[in-house]
């Protein structure tokens, strides 16, 4: 398994990657691939270092030691292989932003998103007028659409109402034959709904995760959820 | 009710039906080969109009150190330092308050925050070059 993922020149390919603050090991010795058509979902408690290992693949933060290649180009900070677009948890757009400026900035190479009416109310809008759930939902629409082959999304579904996380997991699906993502959320049952692959990252290892009992062993649930 | 509009509304299948449009493509990349200036404008206009105050009053003092016979030397030290200091305090004051808030989305765009500051703050050099030279073209020239 391991050997045909190495081979393939396809994939976002993180190995040996190991990070610690003050004394404390964040993340040790991680491996971790993500196909150019794969959802792959990471789930933990907080502090475990999901944020820490998306800054680190984008190249926000540096690890200790990683070894990192993006469809066969070995990288140090993946935004600057142009093939990597990263949803921090934060949000990322300046407010001063106006929705059709954003949108050209990122050179989408869908221009019909621009027919979504959500779009289409809010062209000429600046962020700042928006509510801080509709920001987020046309911020990861952004990271979505853009034409990058692998996107991390880090909490996507925060503040999100019910019918946008669901419209966020219908454009995952339609984006995910062009593009492999990598997603992390504490609605751990969405995240579970499109993952391909889930693994739980647990005292700075990951762990393969199969179903919800697999997250009460680890440890990130209780029985009574 | 209610619900069902808003789906319909904001479907993917509707995004999905026009996908192969490409009917409208050149706007969207009508920056594209604009994107640093772009950027630079629309992002970076403190580090601009600070460095643009600093020529200013560089300019708007200039008559004053004409007056007087040391006038020349006291102006190229004026000039110096003026800018030297305007220099530091935009780009300190840029990298600790403003960078940060939009590192993630120029990062996203593919330009190094670090870099994007390196390269106005050498246009604005190149520019203070320039300025230098017309104004030494200015004082011995018409001046003297």
């Amino acid at each position: 398994m391991h050997n045909a993922e190495i081979l393939s020149d396809n994939n976002l390919y993180i190995d040996s990657l190991s990070f610690s603050r003050g004394g404390n090991d964040i993340i040790t010795n991680l491996y971790l691939t993500c196909g150019p058509n794969e959802v792959v979902g990471i789930l933990g408690r907080n502090g475990s270092g999901k944020s820490t290992l998306m800054k680190i693949i984008f190249g926000q933060t540096k690890p200790d030691f990683a070894f990192m290649r993006c469809q066969g180009e070995k990288f140090e900070k993946g935004y600057q292989t142009r093939k990597i677009v990263y949803l921090p948890q934060e949000g990322f757009l300046p407010r001063q932003l106006l929705l059709s400026e954003a949108l050209h900035f990122f050179e989408l190479d869908d221009p019909n998103l621009l027919q979504l009416p959500f779009i289409q109310q809010n062209f000429k809008n600046r962020l700042s007028h928006l509510s801080l759930g509709m920001i987020r939902f046309f911020e990861t629409l952004l990271i979505l659409h853009t034409k990058h082959s692998f996107a991390l999304l880090d909490e996507p579904f925060v503040g999100l109402s019910p019918i946008y996380i669901d419209l966020i997991k219908e454009h995952i699906q339609l984006v995910k034959h062009r593009k492999g993502i990598l997603i992390s959320d504490h609605y751990f049952r969405q995240v579970m709904d499109i993952s391909d692959r889930l693994y739980l990252l647990k005292d700075s290892r990951l762990i393969q995760v199969l179903n919800e009992d697999d997250l009460i062993f680890g440890g990130y649930l209780n029985h009574m959820d | 009710m209610r619900h069902d509009y808003l789906f319909r509304l904001y479907s993917v299948q509707r995004l999905n039906s026009v996908y192969n449009d490409h009917a409208n493509y050149e706007v969207y990349f009508l920056l594209k080969h604009n994107k640093m200036l772009a950027v630079s404008f629309k992002f970076f206009r403190f580090i601009i109009f600070f460095n643009l105050f600093v020529t200013g009053c560089i300019l708007l003092q200039s008559p004053r150190f004409m007056l007087n016979p040391t006038g020349i030397v006291s102006f190229y030290m004026f000039i110096f330092w003026l800018k030297v200091f305007g220099s530091i305090i935009s780009v300190a004051a840029e990298y600790i308050f403003h960078l940060p808030k939009k590192e993630v989305f120029l990062k996203n765009l593919h330009i190094s925050p670090i870099r994007i500051l390196a390269w106005l703050t050498t246009i604005d050099f190149l520019l203070f070059i320039l300025l230098c030279i017309m104004l030494k073209f200015y004082l011995t020239t018409i001046c003297i």
